[in-house]
């Protein structure tokens, strides 16, 4: 089953296929570019802590698997796919978030080699007692890293204070002690329910051509029979469990996000999620009436910003930065809300932010690695390359203002890093 | 290819015609001799001049205006380069073809740039105190904050040692004392300074000669008395300062351990291809000694890694270790240098090395912001060398080459960052 997307004004052209197992291949092609950038990636991530195979038991797997597992996956019984791909000169990575885990390599030739590899490691798990155990000592020190990051801790911290029982509310590696759970054994469960072609997806954007590319990925899927994936449900309230935490840490002023759940059912759809990253635009960028205030007050500088967060039962605008009153800043923020809820948008912001939005995602064409990434979100949501473009050239004022009324200060959490000295 | 043009005395034009990308980039690049009187006044400059300007006296009028041009950025920053600070204010801009009312955004921002870098908003002879007092507290908290970033300021406190009183071991954005001196009044000396003396760079990567953009920077530069302009004085050796080890405590996790070596000599990328292979051997990618060895054989450090400043002749391995195995680690990494030395490194590594460089170079032409930073970087090397030139010089480096650039390699200063005794 293939379909050509196309954008008359980008020129750009997108072959997607879905193959018999249900794989999904997102292909863009760049003939002018060198580069060519592929992601093998399966929508399995951190919040996946509870899940049943074909209708049987649920099983609940130890923090930090998702992530454990990507680590894992580079080895193989003869040898680690790093040692294939520097035979290449390719340059290849992973990375595991809350809801995906995706495996790329960038490279300027030999693009099919490299794809070959790809495939074939993604495919080939080798977990032995030995091996799991050999990694917990560097991702012990992967998980100290993070706990030094401030802008780690402040946000896992304000989700921790937010969600009382969604897995969105754990850090993505897992603890020290979590990780120490984890077997050979659990890992091949996780593997086998999530790494499954229906779950899975190749999204490429390069010199490529799409057709021969998606027969030869056709052609190194290996055949596994289908598996039926439930995951979990968690009975998240719509409020939140505390409204302030703070913490201290070694940095030179306090840093915070500022955040607001959302009710906690299904995924938010891209045109909700585009109307909320315009409205927190309008609401707290830096054409907006507030940011002039709170700068010019000296409570914010160039870190502030804000991001729509949202995934499968959890959705958050998050107003991130560092100021010597975190506590004035929310403050401010609310009285803004309060303030647009009742007066409106006004006509010059929304246009200037509907712009503003418009050439971001037209300059997200420019590279290959953001287009790729792009194909990955499509894959994710289901959704056609291009139809965010087309969302942003006929979004309306009244579409932006109806997200304004989800922020809630009463479901909202301040979280605070305070420096230690 | 990239044509070169002289727009006036000390000025060049550079353009990069390219239609793949969607967006044009439009580029002043200020090159100053890095001094450490003024290193402030210039670190805070390019932030200062893109905030607000004449036309757009306050930050939220400029920004207006940059969404009303597509989301037209603006990236400004200061830089350290081989003895220069380079202060460089672009803007990127959204082709005309994608504006939804036909209009000419690309010519609208090159205006809207060169207005912010010559007309700035001025009282007399000296920037408004506000807005000067705005983007300075801005600096000092990225100043401050350095110590955020523990990664980031192991490293810089490994280069403050190294370079003594050399400026290049300033940290990023100047120092805290250095900023709370800057004033209107020193601002405007320096920004009137180097609208005179600086050597230019204006660059565009896009898809439309910029006769307009080169032409309006021409007439303003001759409008300006230029004098004493800057010049390249070759590629040299910092003068170190002694040798030290030096061990910082905090309350952090996980430790940093950074030790700087000297390269023995400094040259420009393309002459000192054997250093970047030997550096990417050594702690470049996944097949390098510190990666395979003390990472995956020893599980010593999540990451350890290595990279070369080549036009200070200065190379850092970091890397983020438990305290316990900080001294463990910091031998290992050693005894991989020596291997290095002796040429006793594998045959693969060597042939990775040189793929995954050839590879990754290739890869340059494809990101215009890459394509803008090889010629603002390369400004000095007096010719228009390409990526495939440096590939060339990648491919032609040998196996005692490496060895030999190796050999040169000492170790000068070891800085640590590690937690607090007793809770390690």
């Amino acid at each position: 089953m293939k379909k050509v997307y196309k954008d008359s004004v980008l020129s750009e052209q997108v072959v997607s296929a879905v193959l018999p197992n249900g794989l999904k291949i997102l292909i863009a092609e760049k003939k002018d570019f060198k580069t060519n950038f592929a992601i093998f990636g399966t929508k399995y991530g951190s919040i996946d802590t509870a899940f049943s195979v074909n209708d049987g038991e649920t099983i609940a797997v130890p923090e930090g698997i998702a992530h454990y597992l990507e680590h894992k996956l580079f080895e193989s019984e003869d040898g680690d796919a790093f040692a294939r791909f520097s035979e290449t000169g390719a340059s290849a990575n992973a990375f595991t978030s809350f809801d995906r885990t995706c495996y790329l390599f960038s490279c300027a030739d030999r693009f099919e080699e490299n794809l070959d590899i790809l495939l074939d490691f993604v495919q080939s798990p080798y977990f032995t007692p030995k091996t799991v155990q050999k990694e917990q000592g560097i991702i012990g020190q992967e998980i100290r890293m993070y706990d030094d990051s401030p802008e780690w801790c402040v946000l896992f911290n304000m989700l921790e204070a937010m969600y009382e029982q969604h897995p969105v509310r754990i850090d993505i590696a897992g603890t020290v002690e979590s990780i120490s759970h984890i077997t050979a054994e659990l890992l091949y469960d996780c593997y086998n329910a999530f790494y499954n072609p229906a779950n899975m997806f190749v999204c490429i954007a390069g010199n490529v051509d799409a057709e021969k590319t998606i027969a030869r990925i056709e052609k190194a899927i290996k055949p596994v029979p289908p598996v039926k994936l439930t995951r979990a449900a968690f009975s998240e309230k719509n409020s939140v469990k505390e409204q302030y935490v703070e913490k201290k840490m070694e940095i030179a002023k306090p840093i915070f996000n500022f955040g607001f759940k959302e009710e906690c059912v299904g995924e938010r759809t891209p045109k909700e999620c585009i109307c909320s990253g315009l409205m927190l635009d309008i609401l707290a960028g830096d054409t907006s009436p507030l940011y002039e205030k709170l700068t010019e007050a000296g409570l914010i500088n160039d870190e502030f910003h804000s991001e729509y967060f949202q995934g499968n039962d959890y959705a958050a605008a998050i107003f991130q930065g560092e100021s010597s009153d975190p506590k004035a800043v929310s403050e401010a923020i609310c009285t803004e809300i309060e303030r647009l809820k009742k007066e409106g948008i006004s006509d010059n912001l929304f246009e200037s932010a509907r712009r503003s939005l418009y050439g971001m995602a037209i300059k997200s064409y420019n590279n290959v690695e953001s287009i790729a990434m792009n194909l990955v979100d499509c894959a994710m949501l289901d959704v056609g390359p291009f139809d965010d473009i087309d969302i942003m050239r006929s979004i309306t004022k009244a579409d932006v203002e109806k997200r304004l009324e989800l922020l809630n200060p009463e479901c909202s959490v301040l979280s605070v890093i305070l420096p230690k000295r | 290819m990239p044509q070169k043009f002289d727009l006036c005395e000390g000025v060049e034009g550079l353009y990069v015609e390219d239609s793949r990308f969607n967006t044009t980039l439009v580029s002043f690049n200020f090159y100053m001799p890095l001094k450490s009187e003024d290193y402030a006044d210039y670190a805070l400059l390019p932030y200062l001049l893109s905030s607000c300007g004449e036309e757009y006296p306050t930050f939220r009028e400029l920004n207006t205006r940059l969404g009303n041009l597509y989301g037209a950025t603006i990236i400004a920053g200061a830089y350290k380069y081989i003895d220069y600070q380079r202060i460089s204010i672009s803007i990127s801009v959204l082709n005309d073809r994608f504006s939804l009312c036909g209009e000419q955004v690309v010519a609208s921002a090159a205006n809207l740039l060169a207005s912010l870098i010559f007309a700035p908003s001025l009282e007399g002879e000296r920037f408004k105190s506000a807005d000067v007092e705005r983007e300075r507290a801005q600096m000092l908290d990225r100043i401050r904050g350095e110590i955020n970033n523990k990664r980031g300021y192991a490293r810089s406190q490994t280069l403050s040692l190294m370079f003594g009183d050399d400026p290049f071991g300033m940290p990023r954005y100047g120092k805290e004392e250095d900023m709370l001196r800057v004033s209107g009044e020193s601002l405007f000396s320096a920004w009137s300074k180097m609208l005179r003396e600086a050597y230019v760079q204006v660059s565009v990567v896009g898809e439309r000669f910029p006769d307009d953009v080169f032409s309006a920077a021409a007439s303003a530069f001759s409008a300006i008395k230029r004098e004493n302009i800057t010049k390249f004085r070759g590629y040299n050796l910092p003068r170190f300062a002694d040798k030290q080890t030096v061990c910082e405590r905090m309350d952090v996790k996980q430790g940093k351990l950074v030790m700087g070596f000297s390269l023995g000599r400094a040259d420009c990328e393309e002459k000192m291809a054997d250093v970047m292979v030997m550096a990417d051997i050594f702690g470049g990618g996944p097949y390098s000694r510190l990666f395979t060895n003390v990472r995956e054989k020893l599980s010593l450090c999540y990451y350890c890694a290595c990279a070369a400043v080549k036009s200070k002749g200065v190379m850092l391995v970091d890397s983020g270790v438990k305290a316990e195995n900080a001294e463990k680690a910091q031998k290992e990494i050693l005894a991989q240098l020596e291997i290095m030395k002796k040429g006793e490194f594998e045959n693969e590594q060597f042939e990775s090395s040189i793929r995954s460089l050839c590879d990754s170079i290739k890869s340059r032409n494809d990101c215009q912001e890459s394509i803008f930073s090889w010629y603002a970087t390369r400004v000095f090397d007096d010719s228009l060398k390409s990526p495939e030139d440096l590939i060339e010089a990648v491919c032609a480096v040998t196996k005692e080459d490496v060895m030999r650039a190796a050999q040169n390699v000492s170790l000068h200063t070891v800085y640590s960052l590690m937690p607090q005794e007793g809770n390690e």
